[in-house]
């Protein structure tokens, strides 16, 4: 009897004591990451947590990235947003234009060594106000994928790359065709780009109606036209491990699933995407947001957090588990991940130094989601045979629109 | 003799027909059976199998252990139970919330009654979207985020439940009801013994509808749940599609196993699931 009361009054001082010394800082995270990536992120989540017995991380699997975008739209009218998120540039612009993110680098207690370690693209991608709002998480670029067994040598240029296409379809009868065409934003980007064109200048004007725009759309049509092109839809994977393609350009994310359609049955690598007048290298993919709802504890904690998770070794942890690039020169540079790059040739192309030289990514604004969906759409009239001209204009008029709205916060 | 002869050439048309008729249920059957062959088919292809151009019905060897790599993709067992308490539980709220509605708009005489149903009928015209929001702050105010009652409650009242049986009901004589009252019967008691019993169809559809409905149903779970326990099947078959590219074997293998049970359901309750179809669409 009296040993019993002894455990329990023991139990109950412990539990008192626990309670005190327990004053654990609770933050949540929220992404879009399932499969090897959710394993991988679990993974340093409970590294992290066992490393800080005061903080509690809870990452939380939202869905895809549309559902990721509804819940946390729902959740800051309800005001119950995460403390941290992945998140679109543009969605980053429409947090910040409604002042409702806080600058993560803030809560970081960052050198200067340690800032300029996030690879240079990737801070301008994430840089507001001159400051670097969110921290580049799982980023990916896009690349040339190519039958090796078909094409000892990759095509650097565009002339090349026009050429080799054509040889490829004459060779296999047009059993395989040079180049598969997916009529997508990025593509169209992708031919833009190295034609000296974009999308948007600095001040929001639109530029891809021009007459690089319209060369780049002409060079993918007559590619169709003279056969050394096929014209895809879904993903274009798919098309290249059944031989229907010996090329196509696409991201560097998608690398799982290439493995998977190539199987055994050929050699396939990567290449810079071919240099026209410029070189390019579109970067995508998502960074981590902190709301301002969280508390000055929560602010810490995230940042603290987020520092772990893109620590040099945790940056070569994920971006060989995954397939996306380690976000700074400390984890691109270190010995684990060239011998990555080694032990995988086809994946070499994705990592190339000068590509960081040449990088370049999609306007960042709000108004982007819809002026993206304009030009989406744009894109594939043109493959549907409308006349580019009209196209390109109507797509202006609509993305000027968008823009506008925008400005004058009626967003 | 000629009357053998007419015999004769009676069950030939017969067997004619009938054959005929046959063939075309059979090649009808065979086309809707098409994709769920597909389906199970493809759930156990090797990856590269997946992407071929041309058709193979067939893996060449077949990959078993799709199963096992899709079950513990993400956490099904949780999810399965979810799926089963929120879909059963809906399903038997919600009809016995419908059958008493749809009795009221029925047989009961009251103030405003036709203008109350239009204004049901009218709450079918909003698409679900637009409310997710609105709701989800609903759901946040009354503290609900995250629990079972936000994925039962909001679910157990259907205008399209209630239409469906008001319009069964309405087709049961009204003599039938004249008759009970005279015999001291009360309106609840001649619901529960004569109503529910002629309307079994109706009511086997409806309860299924919603069962499939709930089984379903993505983006409100997704919405209103935080916690992987508290989520449901359809938030696992999310796992295998990306922007960049899907995993479709181990998609195909999840689909299958999470529809296992709707077909299971339908085989037992097919007899009147088809019954109450047909007759209630007779009188509308």
């Amino acid at each position: 009897m009296r040993s019993t009361k002894l455990m329990l009054l023991t139990l109950v001082f412990c539990l008192v004591l626990s309670g005190t010394a327990m004053a654990q800082t609770h933050i949540t995270f929220w992404h879009a990451m399932s499969g090897e990536l959710g394993n991988a992120i679990d993974h340093l989540t409970a590294e992290f947590n066992a490393q800080n017995p005061d903080i509690v991380v809870e990452s939380i699997y939202q869905g895809r990235y549309g559902d990721l975008n509804t819940k946390l739209v729902a959740s800051l009218s309800a005001r119950t947003t995460p403390t941290i998120a992945q998140v679109y540039e543009n969605w980053t612009d429409a947090f910040f234009r409604h002042g409702v993110i806080a600058p993560l680098s803030h809560y970081m207690d960052l050198s200067d060594e340690e800032f300029n370690n996030y690879i240079e693209v990737f801070r301008g991608m994430n840089t507001w106000d001159g400051e670097l709002y969110t921290i580049p998480y799982n980023k990916s670029n896009w690349v040339l994928f190519y039958n090796a067994d078909l094409i000892p040598n990759p095509p650097t240029t565009v002339e090349e790359f026009l050429q080799i296409s054509k040889d490829i379809t004459a060779q296999t009868n047009g059993a395989t065709k040079g180049f598969g065409i997916r009529p997508t934003l990025e593509l169209f980007h992708a031919f833009l780009y190295v034609n000296g064109g974009d999308f948007l200048d600095e001040d929001l004007g639109v530029t891809f109606n021009s007459a690089e725009g319209v060369e780049a759309l002409e060079l993918m049509i007559g590619m169709l036209d003279d056969g050394s092109a096929l014209l895809i839809d879904g993903y274009e994977n798919e098309a290249f491990g059944d031989n229907m393609i010996a090329m196509y350009i696409g991201s560097s994310a998608g690398m799982p699933h290439v493995e998977n359609s190539v199987g055994d049955k050929f050699q396939f690598s990567t290449a810079p995407i071919p240099a026209g007048v410029r070189p390019g290298a579109p970067f995508m993919g998502t960074n981590i947001a902190l709301f301002d709802s969280a508390t000055e504890e929560e602010k810490a904690a995230a940042g603290k957090f987020v520092k772990f998770i893109t620590n040099t070794d945790n940056t070569v942890y994920f971006a060989i588990k995954t397939g996306y690039l380690p976000v700074t020169y400390s984890g691109l540079n270190s010995p684990e991940y060239q011998q990555f790059l080694v032990d995988n040739p086809h994946k070499a192309a994705v990592a190339n130094l000068d590509a960081f030289k040449y990088g370049y990514w999609q306007p960042t604004v709000a108004a982007w989601e819809e002026a993206r969906s304009a030009i989406g759409q744009a894109v594939e009239k043109v493959f549907l045979g409308e006349p580019i001209d009209l196209v390109l204009d109507e797509a202006q008029m609509l993305v000027e629109e968008a823009i506008e709205d925008m400005l004058s916060q009626r967003y | 003799m000629l009357a053998e002869h007419q015999m004769w050439q009676y069950r030939l048309r017969k067997r004619v027909t009938r054959g005929l008729l046959y063939g075309v249920l059979i090649a009808g059957a065979a086309l809707m059976m098409l994709p769920f062959i597909w389906m199970i088919t493809s759930s156990i292809k090797a990856p590269h199998e997946m992407t071929l151009r041309t058709i193979q019905w067939l893996p060449e060897v077949p990959q078993w252990q799709n199963y096992k790599i899709a079950w513990e993709a993400a956490p099904f067992d949780i999810y399965f139970r979810n799926s089963f308490l929120i879909a059963i539980t809906v399903m038997f709220i919600e009809v016995i919330f419908s059958s008493l509605a749809a009795y009221a708009f029925a047989k009961l005489r009251f103030f405003g009654k036709n203008v109350l149903f239009v204004l049901f009928l009218g709450t079918m015209m909003i698409p679900g979207e637009v409310m997710l929001i609105p709701n989800y702050i609903t759901m946040v105010n009354f503290g609900w985020v995250d629990t079972y009652y936000a994925l039962i409650i909001p679910w157990t009242v259907s205008v399209f439940s209630i239409f469906l049986l008001r319009q069964f009901f309405l087709s049961i004589p009204h003599e039938l009801f004249e008759a009970a009252v005279l015999d001291g019967c009360g309106k609840l008691k001649y619901l529960i013994t004569v109503m529910l019993p002629l309307s079994k169809p109706a009511l086997v559809t409806v309860m299924l509808f919603k069962f499939i409905g709930s089984w379903n149903s993505f983006l409100w779970v997704l919405i209103m749940t935080n916690t992987p326990s508290m989520r449901t099947i359809p938030v696992g078959l999310t796992y295998f599609v990306s922007d960049v590219g899907s995993y479709y074997n181990y998609l195909m293998a999840a689909s299958t196993f999470a529809m296992a049970p709707i077909l299971i359901l339908f085989l037992l309750l097919q007899k009147q699931f088809i019954q109450g179809i047909a007759r209630t669409g007779l009188k509308g």
